[in-house]
């Protein structure tokens, strides 16, 4: 075996620094002019020419696929060294997108019969790719992709084995079989073969029923009724984010997803994913981006390892975490108004500027052709430092929907941040050694199956360790509200982000009443929140169910904004009661106070609000970790507890000293602002 | 990663490591900005090395009333800035031309806002996954 070294100068189509073996050749190989590979324009060093003979393209020139496919084929290409493949040209070629090193050939946007793109409408695309070896020996082939029709309408599940029938025509299966390997188990519930997704009896958080929610962790729940998944079974025999053919876009704002994954590449929309601020492969090199979007989308039935919430929706992705400039996460939270919701499984602690949320009102207003993206965000994991989701203005504005984490025993998980702006909860699990997690994707080949690394561990049959169990933290929540809420829009497309909202609070599941209960709160208007669960699990099912039933859209938003002006000492470890007092009466949605004070260790304050209906709730509890006089400029907590009641009469805010350390300070001023309707 | 690869690979020093380790300490600076009129004060972490790359960085800058090209170009001129772009939002992105530092720039834009509603120093942000 020869060894040989290639040092490649930039805008080479490979590196390949220090391959081991027996001798000690090095290797030159000039890729030979043309005017259509810019791309390897490399030059290696090479004492001996190792081959002179070009790969040899074996696949098909001429393909055939019905619409609303992603995957096209594999271009495949003979040689005896490594072959790359890229597209060169041809009429179409900005559509397509190829992986360089397996050649597998994907649409960016995915076809649409009725929508052709091509360059003269005919459905039939043109392409011309390149298959180069490792000494720079190329070959070139045309290629006719020819999309055909599919019916994709809607018509439910004609055979009951939670596939819907359009999805079963995409998928070239039998919608009038529901058990078409005749192995006992209906086809939409399989875990192994063609269309078996491997590892989803391990997604409790889809399906409990004898699921086995152990994730290898040892804790395990087999058999227990928990009640403890998301409810979207029931859902699957109608929507699964396919959408007739127009798939619900779902975006993965974060480290990065791995575009050419197994599991997601299928459902990974390319012309609206971004490379930090350009439309363009979203991989990054950190793995929390592709385990967020598994949960979300990664594909169902295709006998790979895992389901996503949403199975047939897109994903755009963005790997903004890596390289994070706020024009970049700007551009990815406004730019395209077909992307249905934004997940963001990040944030920061104790953040009080307000350019954000800006950014997200332009999306709510534009957004979804005018009826508003919809932006989940996780609540923060900080509760064992006292961390609150109101310490952070991204959350405690009335956009997103902040999203706490819940254990599979339906309590909040230990790191879950609480907070009065709380929304709804999703599954996560608290640590996999400790309490089932979340299966999902993770970068290829990046997990484990033999070992402890923390989030990346995998089950033993994940040969190729693609996948992980352990995803946790508000991250992994926050998609599983994300995902439901994509089947909710495929449902219910006309739904405003007030009326996501508004419906998913109204439907969520009260949970865990009876262990803490003190942090529940019944309101006036019969909605029941709470700091730990906003107002409860995200219920898709009960979410659909009531927008398909004669639901009537939110009218217009209104807004009442009070400012009081006090100047009063609030006394060492002593409260005080501060009335504002509003005239004016509207139904509420959201609630913000902020609150201006001088105390040099404001984190000694529990706050309360009480609104004239007599719902009460914490805003803030002391002992946050934070020091300083961080309310001096005015701090704005936010709440959700008062949804549905009126906003007029007598608001009470109570603050409490809580520490008799001799510090003191004065509330110069409480401004309250109301959004409803 | 393989845009940090491209960059060694380019500068031809794969498998160097720094040996400085005082340059890598990081200086926090607290900076004052406007947000909606209100000053707070945001945390700006950098390295020596990075000092002057930060000095010259730009900013993102909404105001409080609708600007015509004439007023931004007016803008631009009194304060060393040039417009790199509009973004969805409303907010202007500017580059900084003037020789005074970015520090410099945004004092003088909390004492003269200057119809500023909402500035902060164009630098990346540092969200951590949760």
């Amino acid at each position: 075996m020869k060894k040989i070294v290639y040092i490649c100068t930039i805008g080479a189509s490979w590196i390949l620094l220090g391959c081991s073996g027996g001798g000690s050749v090095s290797a030159t190989s000039t890729a030979s002019n043309d005017t259509n590979t810019s791309e390897d324009t490399n030059t290696s060093t090479n004492e001996e020419i190792q081959d002179v003979t070009p790969p040899v393209i074996i696949s098909a020139d001429n393909v055939s696929i019905p619409e609303n496919h992603t995957q096209i084929m594999n271009i495949v290409a003979t040689d005896e060294s490594i072959v790359r493949y890229y597209i060169v040209g041809g009429d179409d070629a900005s559509l397509f997108h190829v992986s360089y090193k397996k050649g597998t050939l994907v649409w960016k946007i995915g076809a649409d019969y009725e929508n052709a793109l091509d360059k003269d409408r005919d459905n039939v695309y043109q392409i011309r790719v390149k298959a180069v070896d490792i000494y720079g020996n190329r070959a070139y082939q045309d290629i006719n992709i020819t999309v055909t029709d599919i019916n994709e309408s809607n018509s439910g599940d004609t055979d009951d084995d939670g596939i819907p029938d359009n999805i079963e025509v995409l998928l070239d299966m039998n919608s009038s079989n529901d058990d078409q390997d005749n192995n006992g188990i209906v086809d939409g519930r399989q875990s192994s073969g063609d269309i078996g997704d491997q590892f989803f009896n391990m997604q409790w958080h889809l399906w409990d029923y004898e699921a086995r929610a152990t994730n290898n962790s040892g804790v395990d729940t087999k058999g227990i009724e928990f009640e403890t998944d998301l409810n979207v079974m029931d859902i699957y025999h109608k929507y699964m984010g396919y959408n007739e053919g127009d798939p619900i876009i779902v975006q993965v704002v974060d480290t990065g997803v791995d575009a050419d994954h197994e599991d997601l590449i299928e459902n990974m929309d390319l012309s609206r994913s971004y490379d930090g601020n350009k439309v363009g492969d979203p991989s990054g090199y950190g793995v929390h981006g592709t385990m967020v979007a598994g949960i979300m989308a990664s594909r169902a039935f295709n006998g790979k390892g895992v389901r996503g919430i949403a199975p047939f929706a897109r994903i755009a992705g963005s790997n903004w975490l890596e390289d994070q400039t706020v024009e970049a996460l700007e551009l990815a939270w406004t730019e395209d108004e077909k992307i249905a919701i934004t997940n963001n499984s990040w944030g920061a602690y104790q953040m009080s500027e307000t350019i954000f949320e800006d950014f997200m009102e332009y999306g709510v207003t534009h957004g979804r052709e005018g009826k508003g993206r919809i932006y989940t965000f996780a609540a923060g994991n900080s509760r064992g430092d006292h961390g609150d989701a109101n310490l952070e203005y991204m959350l405690s504005n009335r956009f997103p929907i902040v999203v706490a984490a819940l254990k599979n025993d339906n309590t909040y998980a230990s790191y879950s941040n609480p907070g009065s702006n709380l929304w709804v909860s999703g599954y996560s699990g608290d640590y996999y050694q400790t309490t089932p997690t979340i299966g999902t994707t993770t970068i290829m080949g990046r997990s484990t199956n033999s070992g402890d690394i923390n989030t990346q561990t995998t089950w033993s049959e994940d040969t190729k360790e693609n996948y992980t169990f352990a995803m946790n933290g508000t991250s992994s929540a926050a998609p599983t509200v994300a995902g439901s809420i994509a089947l909710v829009l495929e449902a219910c497309p006309d739904l405003n982000w007030r009326d996501v909202k508004y419906i998913a609070a109204k439907t969520a599941k009260k949970i865990d009443d009876e262990t803490d209960s003190n942090n529940w709160v019944v309101n006036s208007a019969g909605f029941h929140h709470s700091i730990d669960y906003g107002f409860g699990r995200i219920d898709a099912k009960a979410m659909i169910d009531e927008c398909t039933n004669g639901y009537t859209n939110l009218p217009d938003e209104l807004n009442i904004t009070v400012s009081k002006t006090f100047n009063e000492l609030v006394e060492d470890n002593k409260s005080k009661d501060f009335i504002v007092s509003v005239d004016e009466n509207i139904t509420i949605e959201w609630v913000e106070v902020t609150i201006t004070n001088d105390h040099v260790r404001a984190s000694e304050y529990e706050i309360n609000l009480t609104s004239p209906s007599n719902t009460k709730t914490v805003l803030i509890k002391p002992g946050v970790e934070t020091s300083g006089s961080w309310m001096s400029g005015g701090w704005r907590f936010a709440t959700a507890a008062m949804l549905g009641e009126g906003s007029k009469g007598d608001w009470n805010i109570t603050i409490s000293d809580t520490n008799d350390s001799g510090d003191t300070g004065t509330v110069s001023n409480i401004n309250i602002n109301i959004y409803g309707h | 990663m393989k845009k940090i690869w491209i960059l060694l690979i380019g500068l031809g020093i794969v498998g160097c490591a720094m040996d400085d380790s005082t340059s890598m300490q990081l200086i926090h600076k607290k900076v004052s900005v406007l947000d909606k009129g209100i000053i707070r004060n945001i945390n700006v972490s950098y390295t020596k090395e990075e000092q002057s790359q930060i000095e010259n960085k730009g900013f993102i800058i909404k105001f409080d009333k609708a600007m015509s090209e004439e007023e931004i170009k007016t803008f631009e001129n009194t304060n060393g800035l040039k417009l790199k772009k509009k973004l969805h939002s409303g907010y202007y992105i500017f580059e900084k031309t003037t020789q005074s530092s970015m520090f410099e720039v945004l004092d003088n834009f909390i004492k003269h806002p200057q119809h500023i509603s909402t500035v902060r120093p164009n630098i990346k942000l540092q969200m951590k996954p949760y």
